[in-house]
């Protein structure tokens, strides 16, 4: 695929995903024919492509309604019995008070429930401290349940580490917990299903490359990625993303679980480039 | 009448598919599509399975014009090098080196 049919192709994928309503979408797509321009090989730049119709930017308005959305999917028969919910962020005991999405997130949840009939009979708290999930302040009753709430979760390695210290301080067992997010990635919503939790998310996310293709074409694909990722000073620690998570996707920032290329700034010859998701603060021209 | 700018990009699709020609035109991306839009509404270009290609039209319109993307002269296509440009020497002056900065 040559630049010219990529960033035709690009357009065509922007209009379908309506990206251009979005904030900046013009910076986006400049970035994104930049970047096919500055590719060699016309698989790179059909890889690229194929990538990007697979990927989700959820836009800061768009939270409300991923929220929403993902506490509507909650099984009716569960809500029934319930009295209480306890709303607590995904975030590492060490971050605690830290500005975080987790949070941020539970802030607006009250004004939520008028959208949400069937929660109407339940009272939500929200709780944002550790110290108060202890046993010498909560005793979590049968109709009483702790939706943990994160807006992205990806290796679940902060997911597990929550649970884990909740676990120590108090007697939760998996089944008191619920799982709540606007986008997850398919392999921990799988793994933490299997250990008995429920877990529900507006937006499942396959592995980008190794769940879409399959052999001979994934190891060519995966090739590919390998090269387009040398262009990353310090790719390395982020390829294919964090804990190789093979994520599309941008929330309020680009997590770095995503394929590095769309959110870290990268190199052609002397000159530097930002990256279509760009993490940097500062904007560096070509 | 074609503009210059159509021309241009029907040469690019024919030839080599690289946008850089036209983003020194002073066109955005953005531009870019549009333009690429608008011929294939004029059934200049023809976009199938992802792909740009010229039409009987878009060829003939090209064959036709393609002298409005030629450079017409030397002074068009070759800039003037002005950083190694030194003041014209009278053929009265006599050089004399500082014997300082000769170095044999």
């Amino acid at each position: 695929m040559e630049a010219i049919d990529a960033i035709m192709k690009l357009n065509k994928i922007f209009k379908s995903k309506n990206w251009v309503e979005k904030d900046h979408d013009e910076f986006v797509f400049d970035q994104f024919c930049t970047l096919f321009n500055n590719l060699e090989k016309d698989e790179e730049r059909k890889l690229i492509v194929e990538l990007t119709e697979k990927y989700s930017w959820i836009s800061f308005t768009e939270y409300q309604g991923s929220i929403l959305n993902a506490l509507k999917l909650v099984e009716e028969i569960k809500l029934q019995n319930l009295k209480k919910i306890y709303f607590f962020p995904i975030i590492k005991p060490e971050d605690e008070g830290k500005i975080k999405s987790g949070p941020y997130l539970l802030y607006p949840l009250k004004s939520y429930k008028k959208f949400l009939p069937m929660y109407a009979h339940i009272k939500f708290e929200i709780i944002t401290s550790f110290d108060f999930m202890s046993k010498d302040n909560l005793t979590l009753n049968e109709n009483e349940k702790i939706f943990l709430m994160d807006d992205y979760i990806g290796s679940g390695e902060t997911l597990k580490f929550c649970i884990d210290h909740l676990k120590t301080i108090n007697d939760f067992r998996n089944q008191d917990f619920s799982i709540i997010s606007i986008a997850t990635q398919k392999e921990i919503y799988d793994s933490m299903k299997q250990m008995g939790i429920s877990y529900y998310s507006d937006t499942i996310q396959n592995k980008g490359i190794s769940d879409n293709y399959s052999e001979p074409e994934l190891s060519g694909k995966i090739s590919v990625m390998k090269e387009i990722e040398r262009m990353i000073p310090g790719g390395n620690h982020f390829s294919f993303g964090y804990g190789d998570s093979e994520a599309l996707i941008t929330l309020i920032r680009t997590p770095d679980n995503t394929f590095p290329i769309f959110w870290k700034d990268y190199r052609k010859g002397r000159n530097k480039f930002n990256a279509p998701f760009s993490r940097d603060e500062s904007v560096t021209n070509g | 009448m074609a503009s210059k700018k159509t021309i241009l990009l029907l040469h690019i699709i024919k030839h080599h598919r690289n946008v850089d020609q036209l983003k020194r035109e002073g066109l955005s991306y953005r531009e870019i599509t549009i333009l690429v839009s608008e011929s294939v509404d004029s059934d200049f270009l023809k976009y199938e399975h992802d792909e740009l290609e010229l039409t009987e039209l878009g060829e003939k319109l090209y064959q036709e014009n393609k002298g409005l993307i030629k450079k017409q002269s030397k002074k068009e296509w070759i800039q003037k090098d002005e950083r190694s440009k030194i003041p014209k020497i009278s053929k009265d002056f006599i050089f004399l080196p500082n014997q300082n900065e000769l170095n044999f």
